[in-house]
């Protein structure tokens, strides 16, 4: 055995070991009394401060609703709409953890009418300022009326499209997101400039934890969480949800990204 | 006089006297339940935007609910002597079982922790804001309030109790004719021999459960 392969040897057997310990170590952390009522304190705490957030976060919100903004300043308004808009992210990261941790809650709590436009529109002003600190346009193509029964994680799906939009287009891109209506079925299209995943990685997109290898070399931060949870919240709110590109990777390394919801058996909203 | 029109539940689809759905809201009384008040500016909210809310700080008898077609409970410290454990989950698990017709929501703090919820109960957040109460809200009123859900409630129950397919449009006939021509649901259904004394039974106890209670308020019969 040569010299460097001894040290790949012995570091091999001495992760092995020290991960050998750690594991009795956290077993024998697992069965003392201390360590459970650590655990339970700390999700005590947890559970304490998301009530109050939830509670601060819903004051908030009431308050904002009772603002009459034609009597202020249009910069004023501006300050709130921004006020507002963190608000809500603020409460779809919290619903993130909740579905995160329940998901089987929104699977089964019923469901109620949403007008997937005005959502989506709802979620691009929340991201304003993200977009707007890479100078990226975004826009919104047609127009729907539809709305399609769900429960509240689709507003979820919508952010970490529109998130991942921006995170991954260049700046000075723009990002389009088109309606298009075939009878009760809504098509929802977002695109955007991006690095582009090889064909054999577009699958691996949604597997827990996997990022594309342009992505990773492009030092973009994630942690390959958004997609998975993406296609789990498709799955229980039976929409339908394609991933594909148009450009051929690696040749041309940047092309555009394609993420095409479908909600089918929508209905009309009431005018 | 006998009446040889046969009405079916397509009419009541285009109902005009129902209105628009933002005109149910003032018919239809909804009962909220927290120990401390939902926020002024929220209650304010809601009925600004046409609801009608009567706040209730606590519920030790299920049937104090009885009058009311929507029921919305808070989880944490309601309904103590009912269940010390469950508490706000335990009324709306119970209502949902004692009145099946109901429309029932639970608000909550802690979606990461709720259990299983009965079908149909809609879950609100501490933090959302006014436009999703009131969506919310007016999903629940069309589940209890819409002639046309509340058919398809009813006959889904039928069908389950083997009321024969012939005896069902019948039903549909009078249900249809007293929505339609403003008549009262009192004496529904009409007697009827072809029906078992059981499945007449079984439709006596929906009813008295509430399964018209809301879209009756509604139509002010």
């Amino acid at each position: 055995m040569n010299w460097k392969n001894r040290r790949k040897f012995k570091f091999s057997v001495e992760s092995r070991k020290s991960f050998v310990e750690l594991a009795r170590k956290s077993v024998r952390d697992a069965e003392s009394d201390d360590f459970i009522e650590k655990l339970r304190f700390k999700e005590a705490l947890i559970d304490s401060l998301l009530h109050e957030l939830r509670s601060i976060n819903g004051d908030l919100k009431d308050s904002l609703d009772q603002v009459d903004f034609k009597t202020i300043d249009r910069r004023v308004v501006d300050k709130i709409v921004d006020i507002w808009a963190k608000a809500n992210l603020l409460s779809i990261r919290m619903q993130m953890y909740d579905f995160e941790v329940n998901p089987q809650v929104f699977a089964e709590s019923g469901r109620y009418d949403i007008p997937v436009f005005r959502r989506v529109e709802k979620i691009y002003k929340c991201l304003d300022k993200a977009h707007f600190r890479k100078h990226i346009k975004i826009n919104l193509i047609g127009k729907s009326f539809l709305i399609y029964e769900a429960s509240d994680i689709l507003e979820i799906a919508f952010y970490i499209i529109l998130h991942n939009a921006i995170k991954y287009a260049p700046e000075k891109s723009q990002i389009d997101i088109e309606f298009i209506e075939l009878g009760n079925t809504l098509k929802v299209i977002f695109s955007n400039e991006a690095y582009l995943p090889s064909k054999d990685e577009i699958h691996k997109l949604t597997e827990r934890g996997y990022r594309g290898v342009n992505a990773r070399n492009g030092n973009i931060s994630g942690s390959g969480i958004g997609l998975y949870t993406l296609r789990k919240i498709c799955l229980y709110q039976d929409v339908q949800l394609n991933i594909n590109t148009i450009g051929t990777p690696p040749l041309d390394n940047k092309g555009i990204f394609k993420v095409t919801l479908t909600f089918p058996s929508c209905k009309q909203a009431e005018s | 006089m006998m009446r040889f029109k046969r009405y079916t539940k397509q009419e009541l689809t285009k109902l005009s006297i129902l209105g628009s759905k933002r005109e149910w809201r003032d018919r239809i009384r909804i009962a909220i339940v927290d120990d401390q008040g939902l926020s002024d500016n929220k209650i304010v909210g809601l009925r600004s935007r046409g609801f009608v809310i009567d706040p209730f700080s606590d519920v030790e008898n299920i049937r104090t609910m009885s009058d009311y077609p929507i029921v919305i409970s808070d989880v944490v410290g309601v309904a103590t002597k009912l269940d010390s454990e469950k508490q706000g989950l335990a009324l709306i698990t119970e209502l949902s079982k004692v009145y099946p017709f109901k429309g029932l929501a639970v608000y909550s703090g802690a979606m990461h922790k709720l259990p299983s919820l009965p079908e149909g109960v809609i879950v609100i957040n501490k933090d959302d804001d006014l436009d999703l109460w009131s969506a919310k809200i007016d999903k629940l009123i069309d589940g209890v309030a819409n002639p046309v859900s509340v058919w398809n409630n009813f006959a889904k129950r039928l069908i389950d109790i083997g009321v024969p397919t012939i005896e069902i449009a019948k039903l549909e006939d009078d249900f249809v004719d007293r929505v339609i021509n403003h008549k009262s649901f009192e004496g529904f259904p009409k007697t009827n021999d072809k029906i078992t004394v059981e499945a007449q039974n079984v439709i006596t106890s929906l009813i008295a459960n509430g399964i018209f209670l809301g879209m009756t308020k509604l139509l002010g019969l």
